[in-house]
């Protein structure tokens, strides 16, 4: 049986509604990152799709390693797209040599994207490991870093004030 | 949102009085990129928990266990606690 004949996977006419997260190589530049998802983007309104959202969230350690790599360079799409697309796209995703990994989701109608707060999620939580009777759960919000007032340069001393310190210093030794 | 989720603390209270906390949040959609909520019904040995411990209905337990199975698909979650570096 030719293949060609076989219609692809999932072969039907409509739109919905997908959720697309991409994870690509964190060895590429930022211009190549760029390059790719606009070429993504093109590739999706060419086949009749739309980008309805996008989310970059760029680099961030893996919770495992995926082809040598301990960090990703995530994305999120909300996209809407032919499902005749979906193969299509599915396919390329697999093939591409800088995609690590990537996930499709089918969304419910009238989805509304939301941006979660990562921060919290990426503290490493020890005490974990081996969890106490009496261990509890309520979340504080995140601790907000510090900020260090910038370091007053070193002001050029007037060659007075030097010679005047000179003087004392000399003074005293003498 | 994730700030006002409020996690009841199930393992105090007897059987009958354990409520999901996605029934009493009103969360009909549990996403896979919400972390933080994640988190708290995940073991400290990086499994899902049981229901008996943290009380969430089966309908809701279905739901959260596919989407923390997605999070761990995308590196998200790890699968288990300790793994080789290097």
């Amino acid at each position: 049986m030719a293949k060609e004949n076989v219609p692809a996977k999932g072969a039907q006419t409509g739109v919905g509604l997908y959720e697309l997260m991409i994870i690509l190589n964190p060895e590429l530049r930022e211009s190549e990152i760029k390059k790719k998802l606009g070429d993504f983007e093109e590739t999706v309104v060419k086949a009749g799709g739309k980008v309805v959202h996008q989310d970059f969230w760029g680099k961030r350690p893996l919770a495992y390693r995926i082809k040598k790599k301990d960090e990703g360079v995530y994305t999120v799409y909300n996209l809407e797209l032919p499902t005749s697309f979906l193969h299509e796209m599915k396919q390329a995703l697999r093939i591409d040599k800088e995609v690590v990994r990537s996930l499709i989701i089918k969304l419910p109608a009238g989805h509304v994207y939301t941006k979660y707060d990562l921060t919290m999620a990426e503290a490493p939580a020890k005490k974990d490991f081996f969890p106490k009777k009496n261990m509890s759960y309520k979340y504080s919000a995140p601790a907000k870093a510090a900020v260090r007032p910038a370091e007053e340069k070193g002001k050029e001393a007037s060659k007075a004030d030097l010679d005047k310190k000179l003087d004392e210093i000399i003074g005293g030794k003498m | 949102m994730a700030n006002a989720i409020i996690f009841s603390t199930n393992q105090k209270h007897p059987v009958g009085k354990r409520r999901c906390t996605f029934c009493t949040n009103q969360m009909e959609h549990i996403d896979y990129k919400d972390l933080r909520t994640l988190r708290f019904f995940i073991d400290g040995f990086k499994r899902i928990k049981a229901r008996y411990y943290s009380g969430v209905c089966m309908r809701h337990q279905k739901t959260l266990s596919a989407a923390i199975k997605l999070a761990r698909e995308m590196a998200l979650v790890p699968f288990v606690t300790m793994y080789k570096k290097g």
